[in-house]
């Protein structure tokens, strides 16, 4: 069966932009990026293990 | 009291050595400054010790700022940079960030161990200058000097004391697990070493050094602190804020240790910013509330350290394996294992959800534009497909009593599972969330796209008067069904909708187009009540209908070839493009303008309901089918099947054939064997009945005439003058003619019947054979004019009796020329 080209053309956009979402907020929690606004998230993730756990990533 | 530089390097000629300024010095203009250029750059900032003196130095990248400024600060300002005294460091124009934004000379506050140094703290770098406060033991001589290659400002403080070792406690957080929370380091404090002066240090911070080695201030929120000693022991206020964030580790573990090293310290109590602690009286250590560990908090402390860790890689090992599943799971559902929303399964889906009723038809059998359907079913299966592999994880080998019996390799499997069952929904839902985001921007623009391709369609439809007519069954639609090229499979709202905007897939792959403008000269039309083959064009051309009716033996099938005829020779002069809309009309028509031309009489029609016969009148888009109905006079006196005489109702004008010789009075005024030979076959009723009859099953089926136009046409006036009568020309003396002659009831009721009516008297000849003024042409010409198809008539059927020839025939004020107004 036959399935239309913008099918494909969807699932591949999707899973493509699934993956930069995930990269961006890699790059983000590195400082970097447009989403680097979650470093500060990271930044306190790590304040709070430090100060609840002493442990040090 | 403050110096310029110049005048102190001047003393250092003069042999002074060094100089050692004891007060506020300004350094401002020391130095030349350099050209305007890029403005240099501080990139580090370090602090070593020397005999007798510690040295703080400032590297510049590119020349050294123009103005340099150190003086001291008072002691009331910047309160939170921790020192028995603080000098103002002003660099100007100068710049402590990159063009990435990042600062180029480390931290904002550097501690340092030295005897008089305490810490360098930034605070502002910016509009092309930097301020820094350096923190020192005690108020103390120092000189500034401007160094080259490298370029740098040293700033020499004297330390002229000796000093002592000090421990100083901060938090460690490599030997946190079930050990000491804080790690001593030491500070060479002036002697005599003080509390407070121990407080300052810890405050400072620990060095670069000593946060490599995991050492870390932990502030508990406060800036800045005022401590007085009292008798036995030392009251500690914090400023700023107190919170312990949870933790068992606070400022407080800091503190204590630090100043209980002193023995004129026994106890501390340590107050929150508002003044509380929780035990204020007594010689024992206090503590504020704000700085008091939880019962959980305090019991989670005491299980951490390696288990922590474990868990950990744990926690790694399970975002690892979920990350795999979570690529599995969108990997398999949008491919192997793929659900996909096939054609009849989008169109059974629609059924269930809306029943089809009657007189619909079933929904057309193509694939539904993904983000409709298909992304919502591609979702679903990825996410059946994650709880597939997932819950496989959970199989484990063995018996239950194994795994009990291996407790802690169960439970960190559990541990790594719970965790990769975490990051797989966290992965499948930034999938979802991309997929839906993705779907609903499609969705708005499809929308946006589809009302504008369907209004671009209807506002054809209006402008144009399009519709699909069938030439068989008569139904009259605005768009037509177009059989599918590939499975012959029907698509009967071939409109932009969900099954494709600008085209759409078959069930059987086939690629369509959608909109009737595109696809009517490119599918095969087909009628949507009857399926039969549709005239190319229909539904996006302007579609004229016009039935001709009258008594049996009228000379309706004459005027309707020789009204053609005419429209052939008028197209022909004009250069407008005729043709015919299919084969069948073709051949019928070459057959009967044949004999026509031939002068023969037309073979009589039968009785069998007509098919159109459609012609096709202009180019491309502009152009007009005009359908023309030729049923047998029998078939108007018959009810039952005037019934199935669809035409009628769906025409916009009707061509009423009026045989003159069955007027009685013109009957009997021609009597004589060789006028009855001159006049052919004559009708056999009263020429009204055959009208009265039609007008009546029109207005019984509800259809309301007062929009349709009738051209009421007498024909055979060529056999009427052969017999030495001469009917009118002007449509409304042909009106007072039939009035005369008897047809009184016919010429008073159509009026009131029709929108509009005109007399028409014709002499149903070949083109080339006709008097103008009788040309049966011009009454199809004034019917197609109503409908927006105006053709040039001729001009000399314009011209009147005893009139001379107008200027300009061809204007639409002349193009008709037979008749007028009623």
């Amino acid at each position: 069966m036959r399935i239309p080209a913008t099918y494909i053309v969807f699932r591949c956009a999707c899973v493509f932009l699934a993956l930069l979402l995930l990269v961006l907020l890699g790059f983000g929690l590195s400082g970097s990026g447009p989403f680097s606004g979650v470093a500060g998230l990271e930044h306190s993730a790590h304040g709070w293990l430090l100060h609840n756990t002493g442990v040090s990533l | 009291m403050m110096r310029p530089i110049g005048r102190a390097c001047a003393r250092g000629l003069i042999g002074a050595g060094l100089v050692m300024l004891a007060g506020p010095i300004a350094a401002t203009g020391a130095f030349a400054a350099a050209p305007a250029a890029a403005v240099p750059v501080l990139t580090g900032i370090s602090a070593v010790h020397a005999p007798g003196y510690d040295q703080v130095t400032f590297d510049f990248a590119g020349r050294l700022p123009g103005r340099r400024r150190v003086t001291y600060l008072s002691d009331r300002a910047y309160p939170d940079v921790v020192g028995g005294a603080r000098l103002l460091v002003t660099f100007a124009r100068a710049s402590g960030v990159s063009a990435a934004g990042a600062t180029t000379f480390g931290p904002a506050q550097q501690a340092f161990a030295l005897p008089g140094v305490l810490q360098v703290v930034t605070l502002a770098d910016g509009n092309g200058e930097i301020r820094l406060a350096v923190a020192l033991a005690r108020r103390l001589p120092f000189r500034v000097r401007a160094l080259s290659h490298p370029n740098r400002v040293v700033i020499d403080v004297r330390t002229p004391f000796r000093t002592v070792p000090a421990g100083v406690y901060f938090a460690n957080s490599r030997r946190a697990f079930g050990t000491a929370a804080t790690t001593v380091v030491t500070r060479p404090l002036p002697r005599p070493a003080t509390p407070l002066q121990a407080l300052r240090r810890l405050f400072a911070g620990p060095t670069e050094s000593e946060l490599a080695r995991g050492l870390a201030f932990v502030s508990s929120g406060a800036t800045g602190f005022r401590m007085d000693l009292v008798s036995g022991g030392a009251n500690v206020y914090l400023t700023g804020g107190c919170r312990n964030g949870g933790s068992t580790v606070t400022i407080a573990s800091e503190i204590q240790p630090t100043l209980r090293q002193f023995p004129s310290v026994g106890w501390v109590k340590i107050y929150d910013p508002a003044g509380r602690t929780q035990q204020p009286a007594g010689a024992t250590n206090s503590i504020p509330a704000c700085l008091a560990a939880s019962a959980f908090v305090t019991i989670k402390s005491q299980a951490q350290g390696p288990v922590l860790l474990a868990l950990l890689a744990l926690v790694g090992l399970g975002l690892l394996i979920g990350a795999i599943v979570s690529a599995a799971s969108v990997f398999a559902g949008l491919t192997r294992r793929a659900s996909l929303i096939t054609p009849s399964g989008y169109r059974d889906e629609r059924i269930k959800a809306s029943p089809v009723r009657t007189g619909q038809f079933e929904p057309d059998l193509a694939w539904p534009i993904y983000p409709l359907r298909q992304a919502r079913a591609d979702l679903a299966r990825i996410e059946a497909q994650r709880r597939s592999l997932y819950g496989r994880l959970w199989h484990w080998p063995g018996k239950p009593l194994l795994w009990i019996l291996l407790l802690p390799v169960s439970a960190a499997a559990v541990v790594c599972l719970v965790a990769a069952g975490v990051t797989t929904v966290l992965l499948i839902g930034a999938y979802a969330l991309v997929t839906w985001t993705l779907a609903a921007l499609a969705l708005g623009a499809f929308a946006v796209a589809r009302g504008l391709l369907r209004g671009i369609e209807s506002g054809w439809h209006a402008v144009m008067k399009t519709e699909a007519s069938c030439p068989r069954c008569y139904h009259v639609t605005p768009r037509p069904a177009y059989r599918c090229p590939g499975c012959e499979e029907l698509h009967r709202d071939i409109r932009p909708d969900r099954l494709g905007l600008t085209a759409r897939r078959c069930q059987c792959g086939a690629l369509l187009p959608t909109m009737v403008i595109r696809a009517a000269w490119r599918l095969d039309a087909r009628c949507q009540r009857c399926k039969a083959a549709l005239r190319r064009g229909s539904g996006a051309l302007r579609d004229v209908r016009i039935p001709v009716f009258g008594d049996t033996s009228a000379g309706k099938t004459r005027f309707i070839y020789a009204g053609l005829d005419s429209l052939i020779a008028t197209a022909g002069r004009t250069g407008i493009r005729f043709g015919f809309a299919d084969p069948q009309s073709q051949q019928e028509a070459d057959a009967a303008l044949q004999i026509l031309r031939s002068g023969a009489d037309t073979v009589k029609t039968s009785l069998t309901l007509p098919t159109a016969l459609t012609c096709k009148i202009g180019r491309g888009l502009r152009a007009t089918l005009v359908h023309l109905f030729d049923a047998a006079g029998e078939n108007y006196r018959d009810a039952q099947p005037q019934d199935s005489l669809a035409f009628l109702a769906h025409a916009q004008s009707l061509v009423y054939v009026l045989d003159p010789f069955s007027i009685g009075s013109v009957h009997d005024r021609l009597a004589g064997p060789s006028a009855a030979a001159d006049r052919g076959p004559a009708v056999a009723d009263d020429p009204e009945t055959a009208y009265a009859e039609v007008v009546s099953r029109l207005r019984d089926s509800g259809i309301s005439a007062r929009q349709q136009r009738l051209a009421v046409v007498v024909s055979k006036t060529d056999l009427l003058g052969r017999a030495g009568l001469e009917p009118p020309r002007e449509s409304a003396e042909i009106a007072d003619w039939l009035s005369r002659a008897g047809v009184h009831n016919l010429v008073l009721s159509a009026p009131r019947e029709f929108a509009e009516v005109r007399y028409f008297c014709v002499a149903s000849l070949a083109a080339g054979e006709q008097d103008p003024s009788r040309d049966p042409g011009a009454a199809l010409r004034w019917l197609l004019g109503a409908r927006g198809l105006r053709l040039p008539g001729d001009a000399a059927a314009a011209r009147r009796p005893g009139r001379p020839a107008p200027a300009d025939r061809t204007s639409p004020q002349n193009t008709e020329s037979a008749g007028a107004h009623s």
